[in-house]
């Protein structure tokens, strides 16, 4: 009985380092030129892009299937883009050993981090959904609102635990933004956000199960589409906390040997 | 004479100095493994909407992508001065301005038609498709006439960047029109009349439709006309670009914001 309290306390605090680090950065974020503002305006022009292909069409083939990938493109590119050189940009800020050497824990600190990306990347899918809709006159059909809104709330927990695992594996990299960079249009080709998942090839499938947002946006589609979007959020839900313990895992890998080696600015 | 050597050995000094993406960790991924997939993504969105083939994706993107090194290159070699603590030296420095920017736009452009040309043999060999002999080198002279005309653009932005500090937020909006107006992925029949028109005035729009031509077939005397109004856009982006650079050489000595902006 007497161990409830500090625990209640401790995971209070923690609560309390989570709000306190997102905020911070959700206001950093959204004064950066990068993660703020070209985070947002990057994916509207290629939703633009796929707005002006599909009218070409005459038959909206494309609309009728990823409205809401495309919307979730700008989250990918948040995670991939920003998460993969997050720890590169507290590098060159003089924070890196600052948050390693905090006392709490570095995943915790990364991860809380990663969320306000996600945070900020909810703007773009907003502005999508609204330039679809106001712009091109394209419907935004939504039949279970609350069940919609909950696979939207776990798909950018989901792709922000991935940015996460993203941003951990790139600690060592001094050119970790390339690697962002480079994963944007697989993430949106693997994803199923613009075009269907059964026209890529055998190979790709299992690389697509394996990408909690494939399963968010399938339940996105689904709540929109007033079927069970149950499955979906499961998968989804099942790989976000998958990726937390991988990235937990390996930043306490990589901190160690950074601190073992004494290279964790030299990287 | 000095003029030469000012452009052609400054331009290589500077490319090699502040040029950001030659490691082969950045300029791998970056400049050639980056513009393939963007080609695929096209060539699978085109497949998923039933419009196109995917050549005419192949060689909009291929085209489009000297967009990267040509803008982004032009903002590394002129504005990143500031950033070495180089600008005050260049500008205060009696080189002719003429030769001097010139020069730094001479490797971005090569980089740009290398990138270019790259894109589009992978994408013969992923994509299983073949372009006709004969059309090979005209369209390297087209991708050439291309990274120019995009340079053009990328000195004016540079030009910009002597003031301002956001020259590179600028260069990723100006590749993102480029992608959107040029016709690199969306067919003009497409684009809303306004954009349309405004897709004419840009860099790469006539030297992709010239290199869509000679990809299906058609003789350099064929497209000739496409080639002279895409050269004609481009020297219109250069001259404006080196007199936006005098002009804010001479307001920034004037006003002594060089190193401030």
């Amino acid at each position: 009985m007497s161990q409830r309290p500090g625990r209640a306390r401790r995971a209070a605090a923690g609560l309390h380092v989570v709000f306190v680090i997102w905020r911070i950065h959700v206001k950093l974020y959204l004064a950066s030129p990068f993660e703020g503002f070209l985070n947002i305006v990057w994916p509207l022009f290629f939703a633009a892009m796929a707005f002006l292909i599909d009218d070409a069409t005459g038959n909206h083939v494309i609309m009728r299937y990823t409205l809401f990938g495309i919307a979730a493109m700008g989250v990918w590119s948040s995670v991939a883009v920003s998460g993969s050189s997050l720890l590169q940009h507290a590098r060159w800020g003089g924070m890196l050993e600052l948050i390693v050497a905090a006392p709490r824990s570095f995943s915790l600190i990364l991860a809380s981090m990663t969320l306000a990306l996600e945070t900020t990347a909810v703007f773009s899918f907003a502005a999508t959904l609204i330039m679809a809709r106001y712009l091109f006159g394209i419907p935004v059909r939504i039949d279970d609102p609350a069940l919609f809104i909950v696979a939207v709330v776990l798909t950018m927990i989901a792709m922000g635990m991935f940015g996460f695992v993203l941003a951990v594996s790139a600690v060592r990299y001094r050119s970790a933004w390339v690697i962002g960079n480079v994963l944007e249009y697989p993430g949106w080709i693997l994803c199923g956000f613009l075009v269907p998942l059964a026209l890529l090839p055998a190979w790709a499938h299992p690389v697509s199960d394996v990408l909690a947002p494939t399963w968010g946006i399938e339940a996105m589609r689904a709540a929109a589409g007033g079927q069970s979007p149950w499955t979906g959020l499961l998968i989804c839900g099942a790989l976000a906390v998958a990726y937390v313990c991988a990235g937990v895992l390996i930043a306490r890998a990589v901190v160690q040997s950074a601190r073992v080696h004494a290279t964790l600015a030299l990287s | 004479m000095r003029s030469l050597r000012l452009a052609f050995i400054g331009g290589l000094l500077t490319y090699r100095g502040l040029f950001g993406w030659l490691s082969p960790w950045i300029y791998i991924p970056n400049l050639l493994v980056r513009p393939v997939i963007q080609i695929l993504l096209f060539v699978q969105i085109g497949r998923a909407a039933g419009i196109e083939n995917p050549q005419f994706f192949v060689i909009g993107n291929a085209i489009q992508f000297t967009a990267v090194p040509c803008l982004f290159g032009m903002v590394m070699t002129v504005a990143d001065e500031r950033s070495q603590k180089l600008l005050g030296i260049t500008m205060s420095s009696p080189a002719p301005r003429l030769p001097l920017f010139l020069g730094r736009a001479l490797p971005v452009a090569v980089v740009g038609l290398l990138v270019s040309a790259f894109c589009i043999a992978a994408s013969t060999v992923i994509l299983n498709f073949s372009l006709p002999g004969k059309a090979i080198a005209p369209l390297l002279l087209v991708i050439l006439v291309a990274a120019a005309s995009c340079t053009g653009l990328g000195l004016v932005n540079a030009a910009i960047g002597l003031r301002h500090r956001a020259a590179i937020v600028v260069a990723n909006i100006l590749d993102l029109l480029l992608l959107l107006l040029s016709t690199a992925d969306i067919p003009a029949r497409a684009l809303p009349h306004p954009l349309r028109v405004l897709s004419g005035y840009i860099p790469l729009t006539h030297a992709i439709a010239a290199g869509r031509q000679l990809a299906a077939g058609a003789t350099l005397q064929a497209v000739a006309p496409e080639i002279g109004r895409e050269v004609a856009v481009g020297a219109v982006y250069f001259i404006v670009g080196l007199i936006t650079l005098k002009y804010l050489e001479f307001s920034s000595r004037r006003s002594g914001s060089l190193e401030t902006a």
